[in-house]
């Protein structure tokens, strides 16, 4: 078992080597110093004698160049109290957390990259240049002035990032003051802003060269303050004397503030020109005007910048963007650049941002076919007119949708509107009870080839009936022409039940045809005109014929499909 | 002794003597005049750190010719940074084994027995049975006691209970009264009591 001795000296020699190894270094260079001869003190007498009669003597001289400068020692030379140098104060560096933010730039080239951006080269400042730091590099350097402006806090601004230290308002950070004290001198207290430090407050890490406290920033502190040392005091022997000042007595820090830029977005409206708004930006710290920043809005599409508009701070701006596109894509943003104080530098700060959102269409086609021009989606600033569909066998009626029951041929997406839409196609069939426009039986039929026998495209019917057979109107309708072609003789065209569906009689005789006028109604089954002499000179074999046709929609169809399967058993019954 | 010291140490100031890197080399390539020199150079700051602890002389010459036969079997591999820190740390366990070995046989006065003795009032509060751990353990608690004093203070403590020195040479060094250096002593004993109670060693 070991005894108290022994256990107290295994404790001691397991104490961590880097503090033995230091103090031991320390322990080295005392002993040094100790045994460097020391100057006698001793005065003979007579010496003293001596001066003082040659201190009287010159009392006279001295009055005479009492105005002469003092020739103080230089700082740093060994005239001091026992030939040992006194500390010297060099200066004071930060570290915020522990960490100095100077660590946030990775490497020297990209510290000059930062320093060198053109738009921060260029610092114009109405305030009081505070200080002006140059470097070997011609771009390295940095400016710092006051805003002076009227109603807006005294905030000092710094205008080029660089080596300065950022901290957050009411944020802990380190302060390491530096001495030269070959001598280790013990440094007894200072003062920081005014505050006292002493011994006991000297963190973890400090020593006799370098003493490290625990600086707290107001909450209310904003821009650049400034830490300034004083009163630096160190113990020689048992007195208390100034450490010497041999460095810069003040350390800035940049301090973000809470108060940032506003913005405010009001009267937002999308209409047939595109969009308008008011926007405005309050900055009650200048924090813009100082950076040499500026506010903008921005539009947009996914990729590239379509249109700019400038904001002034602090007064309402009308933005307008105007001639937008249909079926495009847009956002627009009103972005602010300049330093918030947060170590960024001069950097964009989005603080609006709105997308112009686009919209399903959807179309309920019931078996039509849907043109491809027509859009698959719209955005809100939409004024597109939707084309129409075609469905073989029938005639469209038009576009329905939600809050639009009344059929519309030519839909339009409304400009302003909002949500998904789904369009209804609305088909009807055409005109299937036609009454028999001459009695007779068919000898020729539709066709829309040329056919061998007729050496062309036959476009009607052709229905074979006795001279002078009377002709019958097969709808309600509106005479729309009367006239006598070259090829096939006198003809009638008649617009049938206020539709787009026409029938045209030819091979007419002339003198009833040529009594019904142009806007004549006529009914169902009225006599409208006799057969007359074949004239087409294909069909002048056929004998007295009626050449029927019909349109719909501007296209030629087949009239059978408009007759009752009865009418066209008898067209076609071989039956007499 | 202290005129024999004073001599020795003005013998050695007006010698010429080797940089601690050519001292290093020399026993880096293995010449036997590495330890002269380092006895020419340090033999006399050795030697005080050897009778802070063992106070004889005999006993301090011994030890002075295991430090260098120490060094000499370190170096190499071992390449230190700080020769004479190096050297030092070997000397003073050197001492402390010198000293364990004689203490059997009489008391020895020397300043490790008082600084020791200025001890036991909080360090030897170990239990026995799990002695090695508890060691260690306060090891590290006094370490990072040290670390959280201030550096004249971690220096006067180290200086005092380490290497042994005497409360009159410590106020020398750092240029203060031989009264506050104990007063400093007595309140880090106090502090460091106070810090062994949170962590659980109680008396």
């Amino acid at each position: 078992m070991r005894n108290d001795q022994d256990k107290n000296l295994e404790i001691l020699s397991n104490i961590d080597e880097d503090i033995i190894d230091r103090n031991t270094e320390k322990r080295i260079q005392y002993i040094k110093r100790m045994r460097q001869p020391k100057k006698k003190r001793w005065i003979p007498v007579a010496i003293v004698a001596a001066t003082i009669s040659l201190l009287a003597a010159m009392v006279p001289m001295l009055i005479f160049f009492s105005d002469r400068p003092d020739p103080t020692p230089p700082i740093g030379t060994e005239t001091e109290t026992n030939q040992k140098q006194i500390p010297i104060y060099r200066g004071m560096s930060i570290a915020s957390n522990g960490v100095s933010l100077e660590q946030d730039f990775k490497s020297e080239e990209e510290h000059l990259l930062l320093w060198n951006r053109p738009n921060m080269l260029s610092v114009r400042g109405s305030g009081t240049v505070l200080s002006v730091l140059e470097s070997n590099h011609q771009s390295l350097w940095r400016i710092m002035y006051s805003l002076q402006q009227k109603n807006k806090p005294n905030l000092i601004y710094p205008s080029v990032q660089g080596s300065l230290y950022y901290a957050n308002p009411g944020e802990t950070i380190r302060i390491t003051i530096h001495f030269d004290n070959p001598d280790q001198f013990e440094i007894m207290s200072f003062t920081l802003n005014e505050k006292k430090y002493a011994t006991q407050m000297f963190l973890e890490g400090s020593d006799m060269e370098n003493l490290i406290v625990e600086y707290t920033i107001d909450e209310d502190a904003a821009g650049m303050i400034e830490c300034t040392i004083d009163a630096i005091k160190y113990i020689d022997g048992t007195k208390i004397k100034d450490v010497k000042i041999g460095g810069e007595q003040s350390v800035a820090i940049c301090v973000r503030p809470e108060q940032q830029p506003t913005v405010k977005v009001e009267e937002e409206k999308m209409d047939a020109n595109g969009v308008s708004f008011l926007v405005s930006m309050e900055d009650s710290l200048g924090l813009i005007a100082a950076s040499q920043g500026n506010v903008r809005v921005v539009l947009y599409d996914r990729e590239t910048t379509i249109a700019e508009q400038n904001v002034t701070v602090g007064e309402d701006t009308l933005i307008q963007f105007v001639d937008m596109e249909a079926n495009a894509y847009y956002r627009y943003a009103v972005i602010a650049r300049y330093d918030a104080l947060d170590g960024k530098g001069l950097v964009d700060h989005v603080f609006y941002e709105k997308e112009m959102n686009i919209y399903q269409l959807t179309y309920v086609m019931d078996g039509g076919i849907n043109p491809e021009e027509n859009p698959k989606d719209y955005i809100s600033k939409d004024g597109a007119v939707l084309k129409q569909p075609t469905k073989e066998g029938y005639r469209f009626v038009g576009w329905t949708w939600e809050g639009q029951e009344e059929p519309v041929k030519d839909a339009v997406i409304e400009l302003g509107a909002h949500g998904d839409i789904t369009f209804t196609a609305n088909w009807e069939l055409p005109m299937s009870n036609l009454a028999m426009p001459v009695d007779g039986k068919m000898i020729r039929s539709y066709f829309t080839e040329n056919s061998p026998e007729y050496d062309s495209a036959h476009l009607g019917i052709d229905i074979a009936a006795a001279l002078g057979s009377a002709v019958y109107a097969v709808e309600d309708g509106v005479v729309t022409n009367v006239w006598e072609d070259v090829r096939t003789g006198y003809s009638i065209e008649i617009r049938l039940c206020d539709r787009d569906v026409y029938a045209v009689y030819r091979c007419l005789d002339e003198a009833v045809a040529m009594g019904l006028e142009k806007g004549d109604a006529v009914k169902k089954g009225d006599v409208i005109a006799y057969l007359g002499e074949p004239t087409h000179i294909h069909e002048k074999s056929d004998g007295p014929h009626l050449h029927f046709e019909m349109s719909a929609d501007g296209l030629m169809v087949n009239p059978l499909t408009y007759f009752t399967q009865n009418v066209i058993d008898r067209l076609t019954s071989s039956e007499p | 002794m202290k005129e024999e010291l004073m001599k020795q140490e003005q013998k050695n100031d007006h010698e010429m003597c080797l940089s601690d890197q050519a001292i290093v080399d020399l026993y880096w390539n293995r010449d036997e005049k590495a330890i002269s020199e380092t006895d020419k150079k340090y033999g006399r700051y050795l030697y005080k750190i050897a009778f802070n602890i063992v106070h004889d002389n005999l006993d301090c010459e011994e030890c002075l010719n295991d430090t260098y036969l120490g060094t000499w079997n370190r170096i190499p591999p071992t390449r230190p940074s700080v020769f004479q820190i190096f050297l030092s740390k070997i000397m003073r366990n050197i001492a402390v084994d010198r000293y364990r070995k004689n203490r059997g046989a009489k008391q020895i006065p020397s300043e490790l027995v008082v600084s020791l003795n200025e001890l036991n009032e909080c360090l030897c509060t170990v239990p026995s049975v799990e002695e090695e751990y508890a060691l260690k353990e306060i090891s590290k608690i006094l370490s990072d006691f040290l670390r959280e004093q201030n550096s004249a203070d971690e220096f006067m403590f180290v200086c005092r209970y380490y290497y042994s020195d005497y409360l009159a040479d410590i106020a020398k060094m750092l240029n203060v009264s031989e009264k506050t250096v104990y007063r400093v002593l007595i309140r880090m004993r106090s502090n460091l009591l106070e810090e062994l109670k949170k962590k659980g060693y109680d008396q």
